[in-house]
């Protein structure tokens, strides 16, 4: 009897360990990852054995930023190619968007599965330095539709100066969306600088009635935020270079972080926090800003031309405004371009029909659709002539913002650093601290001029 | 004898066959990733630069403890007890409470059981999210509610705040656990022989000395045994903090396994699995340690 009773408790506990073990494993990878994976693991195979001599080949187009709508206008730009090239079958692979990166990462450490892989700002560097993606200078070359191109296009194309990696599909440049019927309810003007944002946030908002200036981002990659501020108040013409903006011009690896007019802007940085936004924002992500803007509780938002789709769709169109970037002290409106594009892999098995595709995903026809559909920003400067969509309406206001480049500049945080992946998952919590006044403005500017400059002597000059 | 034997090797090679998978699977897919995972951990395996990894003996883990401004895995390890040990007492109490309700059927009482159990049947991120609205301090149905009850004045910012942050959590936590203690001891309870209750009732025994006489000693296995698993899986649980806050605000509510997430994020798969080392072990102590101290083999009904 008790032998028996032990054998049976054992074995349930040794189901209920697994069954315990399995649901976090599964919560963790998502359950739908895993379907995902047996479908592509299936399609990859395949495709190796499709690839006859001449004959039928197949081209595998991997996902990262994924989203239903985006996927059919991949579908169908690609069948258009399809129709083109009958031998040749495009297969897409979407991920789903919170594990697509590291599934890629996976593919391309087994060297197969894919051949052309959504490359992203925050990933062409491990991907170029793990030598996954190849150089397309030579496609480049001999492309008709280079001269088309913009100058950020050609920028982010040489972003790493030893190749081209990837060609972008868009850029996600952020403008500043803002109320304004409450701005004309307290009679003020439309924001242009930094000062009028912090200016209005004190005037619009009031706590009792729950309405506050500014969606801050104090989560996930609210440092990028920080680093505007800081471009704005220093201008470009100290910085390295505008891919490199922690480091100074000629200073051999030393950072803008001991320059005593970012200590002020980070000091104007904590007031709009501290002033001007709720309290919860300490901890707002992408999702909470927006809704924090959209759902009323927020007069100013700064963001990616993404949001033109949720604004349009949940507030009347008299509600709300999408103006340039705000300046700062040195007159100079600063901020990153983030982009994505596409690379393909070092280990294709038909590197030109390959490149071919990708090239034609990237013409001024496709591309511009391509950006219209996903609000991005194209890569042509023939799209505003293409459609009217990019010369009148919301989007408009980029392309003026195009048109002034010597007010209205790019500058990025270095991502080609090795050391960026780490400095990505310490930096939020570093500035958390800084706000909830755990540490001072003097540790916190310590601590990020230390962490770049041993980068800087460990990694040397990257740009 | 010859015949006895070759018959006796045949079955004993068919027994042998039988068992291999069962021996195969878990060496290659629990022990053979356990130690490749576990090398990682003396290695510099980086993402960032996979033509880079070397072997680093014990730099990892010197990279864990070390006294700096942005390592907060101290801080980490005491959120890791508090963690567990708040949850797991809610979780078990409020738990054996309605265990003790459910004891005996009664109408509804299949239908009540359902309702109790959904939360264990629901995804551990889906409940964060779910948790990380109702905290919102905007717009979250919790504040809603302390206000118009006028427990509280203003909107308390519960996942804003270094000081209620992990709190929060762990109220989602409480929650969720509380199913899985429930069916256990209630299945348990059932199985207790009516007998027992009845000799008690003639020797004239009270109700709090029934629990303490019968009841207790008679689920002890059970209660043991939930309670050790519990505590594991509490300990592996970082869904729920990750969806809620990421480890924030100011990495003030990780916990060592919501913390290894995030390294794993930073590609840093080196210093993540030394996480991953120093946790097995603990747990692994704590294990053989617990049995020891309650005598679980020596449990007899």
């Amino acid at each position: 009897m008790k032998k028996r009773q032990w054998t049976a408790l054992l074995l349930t506990a040794v189901m209920l360990a697994g069954c315990g073990g399995g649901s976090t494993a599964t919560g963790t990878s998502g359950a739908s990852d895993g379907t995902t994976a047996a479908a592509s693991e299936g399609t990859a195979d395949t495709s190796a054995a499709a690839k006859a001599d001449g004959e039928a080949i197949t081209i595998t187009l991997v996902e990262s930023l994924t989203s239903p709508e985006r996927t059919a206008v991949l579908r169908e730009i690609a069948d258009k190619y399809q129709a083109e090239h009958p031998n040749i079958t495009i297969d897409i692979i979407s991920p789903p968007l919170e594990n697509a990166d590291a599934k890629i990462t996976q593919m391309l450490m087994n060297q197969s599965g894919a051949d052309i892989v959504e490359v992203r700002d925050s990933t062409v560097t491990q991907y170029a330095t793990n030598d996954w993606i190849a150089d397309l200078q030579q496609y480049i070359d001999g492309w008709e539709e280079k001269g088309t191109l913009t100058e950020s296009a050609d920028e982010v194309i040489h972003y790493l100066s030893d190749g081209a990696y990837l060609i972008p599909y868009g850029f996600y440049q952020r403008g500043l969306f803002y109320r304004i019927d409450w701005f004309a309810e307290k009679g003020l003007d439309q924001p242009e600088t930094w000062q009028d944002i912090y200016d209005a946030g004190i005037a619009i908002t009031d706590p009792s009635s729950s309405r506050y200036g500014y969606s801050f981002r104090g989560g996930t990659s609210g440092y990028q935020y920080a680093d505007t501020v800081y471009w704005s108040w220093i201008g470009m013409d100290q910085l390295a270079h505008p891919n490199a903006a922690y480091f100074l011009k000629d200073g051999n690896g030393a950072t803008i972080f001991t320059l005593p007019e970012v200590k002020e802007a980070l000091h104007f940085y904590k007031d709009l926090f501290k002033n001007t936004c709720p309290l919860d924002s300490i901890a707002w992500g992408f999702s909470e800003m927006v809704q924090g803007f959209v759902g009323g509780t927020t007069a100013m938002l700064i963001q990616d031309p993404e949001v033109i789709a949720t604004c349009s769709a949940d507030m009347q169109d008299d509600q709300w405004a999408l103006v340039p970037f705000p300046k700062g002290p040195s007159g100079q409106a600063v901020s990153p371009n983030g982009f994505a594009g596409w690379g393909m892999t070092s280990f294709t098995a038909h590197p030109e029909e390959t490149a071919d595709f990708l090239l034609f995903l990237s013409n001024a026809d496709n591309n511009t659709y391509f950006a219209k559909s996903y609000s991005t920003i194209p890569i042509h400067s023939t799209a505003a002539a293409k459609d009217v969509y990019f010369s009148e309406g919301r989007f408009a206001m980029y392309m003026q913002m195009a048109e002034d480049p010597d007010v209205y500049c790019h500058a990025a945080y270095p991502q080609m650093y090795e050391a960026f992946a780490t400095y990505r998952t310490e930096v939020d919590m570093m500035y958390q601290k800084y706000l909830t006044d755990e540490i001072s403005d003097d540790d916190l500017l310590q601590w990020l001029d230390e962490f770049w400059t041993q980068a800087y002597q460990d990694e040397g000059q990257k740009w | 004898m010859k015949q006895p034997s070759k018959l006796k090797m045949r079955r004993n090679r068919f027994i042998f066959f039988m068992i291999l998978p069962a021996i195969l699977f878990p060496i290659i897919f629990t022990y053979y990733p356990m130690v490749k995972g576990a090398m990682m951990a003396f290695q510099s395996y980086n993402l960032m630069n996979v033509k880079n990894i070397k072997w680093i003996g014990l730099d990892n883990f010197r990279k864990l403890f070390a006294q700096n401004a942005s390592n907060n895995f101290y801080t980490t390890m005491f959120n890791t007890v508090k963690w567990v040990g708040i949850s797991l007492s809610a979780q078990f109490l409020v738990g054996f409470s309605m265990a003790l309700i459910l004891k005996k059927k009664f109408k509804g009482s299949s239908l009540y059981q359902g309702f109790i159990f959904f939360p264990w049947a629901v995804s551990g991120f889906i409940i964060g999210i779910m948790w990380r609205w109702m905290f919102n301090g905007t717009s979250g149905v919790i504040n809603d509610i302390l206000m118009k009850m006028h427990l509280i004045s203003q909107p308390v910012g519960w996942l804003a705040s270094k000081n209620t942050a992990l709190y929060s959590c762990i109220a989602a936590n409480i929650w969720y656990g509380i199913p899985f203690f429930t069916i256990m001891i209630t299945a348990a309870l059932r199985g207790v022989s009516q007998d027992l209750y009845e000799a008690a009732d003639v020797d004239g025994a009270s109700p709090v000395q029934k629990f303490i006489h019968i009841t207790v000693p008679c689920i002890r296995s059970v209660l043991l045994l939930t309670v050790l698993l519990r505590v594991i899986w509490i300990f592996n649980f970082p869904d729920l903090i990750y969806s809620m806050t990421q480890g924030g605000p100011a990495g003030s509510s990780h916990i060592i396994t919501s913390y290894m997430m995030q390294l794993v994020q930073s590609l840093d798969y080196g210093l993540a699995s030394a996480v991953g080392v120093l946790c097995i072990l603990f747990l692994a102590m704590f294990a053989a340690i617990y049995l020891a101290a309650t005598k679980y083999t020596d449990t007899e009904v």
